[in-house]
């Protein structure tokens, strides 16, 4: 479904990434995970189209995306949840999932949709009319998926998710993007907490300083020992 | 219901307006009213650009300027009616957005707004330079001066302004603008095509901040070509914009009513342009203990006051 091959990606005069491969197949459960500042937002961020790669190239069901903008990239059916959930806190939760809807075709199913979003975070309907910067952290993750649900995308990459929530919720709101994938939605996790991005994926891929170093089932990489020692402390 | 009340209180409001002409020939009240009229339609076109869309642009005096004496040629040098004329100096402002739209929104942040700033600087410098002599209309026309027709242009005029700022702020164009104001980067990712966006507000800002021109090339008996770029042009709007409640309707309506009034009345007892120094003070009063402007404050003591009927 999504295929990234062999991208270098630059900030500026600073590389960010070399030769980074991965995919996402279809309906599958893919997480990236590493250090903070190894990469993992830049890839989401030049699959979504914000970045532009400066060699290799990026399929999506049979689309080149590597020369597409973000507009575009959205209507082909692959959304990114922002880090730090990007929600528009002077506009209501409303006004926040309609903007998620702004291409033409998600717009004609806009009222479905919504309805849907909203059987799967009953919370955003009864707080439809309120602004956004006045929702607690939860209800804005919550927020930011629904609105990147109501593009209808294809593929959903979600950039830490976790970030800065009490474990209660994370672990709800982990419970709905598995809900998600099982009405046929594919997703790129990026997260930190490597044990419930573990948990969540079916395969994962390891980055860091900018590379791939290694990629295979969550299971098998859950009882690595290297991967225990670096990244789930108790090795 | 509300609804409906909220209809009659503006058609009333609009009805008495036009009577106003008919019920008194007193010029200082039709001046007032004319000036109010006038920042309406000044702050209203700033408040698509810097209100809604964020994007604080303090060149708009250029698109005033550029506005008003296109239209001034047009009508006076050219000899063509007087709508023809105002159109075109609206048109002229967009046209000339376009054509530096695209440079300006390279830049982001302060950067746009030192640029937009500097643009409408140098245009003043240029017009002081090649049209140093003062634009003066004709005996003829000085000999029939009537405030009424001016002071019926400045409403039709304001009027459009709110009518466009309304119709936006129902529109999806308007939640677009709204997702770029509040974070660019997220509104790209949801799909929002930020740059045409933005392109767009700045076209619709300065076609009607050129039609406000036309007001005043119409107005004006005489002026200075430079001097319709004078940075206090942008900086009325500005403030007006922010005292009154940015990115709102009636915002920019309230801010300029209390703007001229305050100024009248300001300008009658502070020696010559002290007042300027007043609004900037509370400029900064408001943008630091009342970021929403008047219009916070009304509802806040609306809320209060029903509050207590209850």
């Amino acid at each position: 479904m999504l295929e990234v091959n062999n991208i270098d990606v630059y900030h500026g005069n600073l590389q960010a990434l070399w030769d980074v491969s991965l995919e996402v197949g279809e309906g599958e459960r893919v997480s990236l995970i590493g250090a903070n500042g190894a990469g993992k937002t830049t890839i989401v961020e030049t699959v979504s189209g914000l970045l532009t790669p400066a060699s290799g190239s990026m399929v999506f069901n049979g689309v080149r995306l590597d020369k597409e903008p973000s507009q575009r990239v959205v209507r082909l059916g692959v959304c990114l949840v922002p880090e730090e959930r990007g929600i528009f806190f002077g506009m209501s939760v409303l006004e926040n999932l309609e903007l998620g809807a702004f291409h033409k075709k998600s717009r004609k199913v806009k009222d479905e949709t919504l309805e849907s979003v909203y059987g799967l975070f009953p919370l955003l309907k009864d707080r439809s009319r309120q602004v956004a910067g006045t929702l607690s952290g939860g209800e804005q993750q919550m927020l930011a998926i629904g609105r990147g649900l109501m593009s209808k995308p294809k593929l959903l990459m979600l950039d830490e998710p976790s970030l800065g929530l009490a474990p209660i919720i994370v672990k709800n709101i982990f419970e709905v993007i598995k809900q998600i994938n099982r009405s046929g939605v594919s997703i790129l996790l990026v997260e930190q907490n490597v044990r419930i991005a573990l948990g969540l994926a079916q395969r994962a891929y390891i980055i860091e300083n900018g590379r791939i170093i290694q990629h295979g089932d969550a299971k098998d990489l859950l009882s690595d020992e290297q991967v225990k020692d670096a990244y789930l402390g108790t090795g | 219901m509300n609804n409906w009340k909220q209809f009659s209180i503006n058609g009333g409001i609009l009805v008495l307006l036009i009577l106003v002409p008919l019920i008194t020939s007193r010029t200082d009240v039709l001046t007032w009213l004319y000036l109010t009229l006038v920042y309406i339609a000044l702050s209203q076109s700033w408040n698509i650009i810097g209100g809604y869309t964020g994007q604080i642009n303090l060149g708009h005096a250029a698109f005033f300027g550029i506005g008003a004496l296109a239209a001034r040629y047009i009508w006076l040098h050219f000899g063509l009616p007087l709508p023809l004329a105002v159109l075109g100096g609206g048109l002229a402002s967009m046209i000339f957005a376009l054509a530096i739209g695209v440079l300006v929104f390279r830049l982001k942040g302060i950067y746009f707004i030192i640029g937009t700033l500097v643009l409408a600087e140098i245009l003043r410098l240029i017009f002081y330079t090649i049209l140093p002599e003062a634009d003066v209309m004709p005996m003829k026309l000085l000999g029939a001066y009537s405030l009424v027709p001016r002071y019926y242009l400045s409403l039709l005029i304001a009027v459009i302004t709110v009518a466009v700022v309304y119709w936006i702020s129902r529109s999806r164009l308007g939640l677009g603008l709204m997702s770029i104001r509040d974070d660019e980067d997220a509104a790209e990712a949801s799909g929002v095509d930020t740059q045409r966006y933005k392109l767009l507000a700045f076209n619709i800002s300065t076609f009607l901040a050129g039609l406000t021109g036309g007001i005043y090339a119409y107005y004006s008996a005489a002026f200075r070509a430079g001097g319709l770029f004078e940075p206090v042009w942008t900086f009325d709007a500005v403030i007006i914009v922010f005292v009154g409640g940015v990115g709102t309707i009636a915002g920019p309506i309230i801010g300029s009513v209390f703007f001229v009034l305050l100024k009248q009345i300001l300008s009658l007892y502070l020696p010559g342009g002290l007042h300027v120094a007043v609004f900037g003070v509370l400029f900064i009063i408001v943008v630091l203990y009342l970021p929403g402007g008047l219009i916070e404050l009304m509802t806040k003591f609306r809320k209060r006051t029903s509050a207590g009927d209850q």
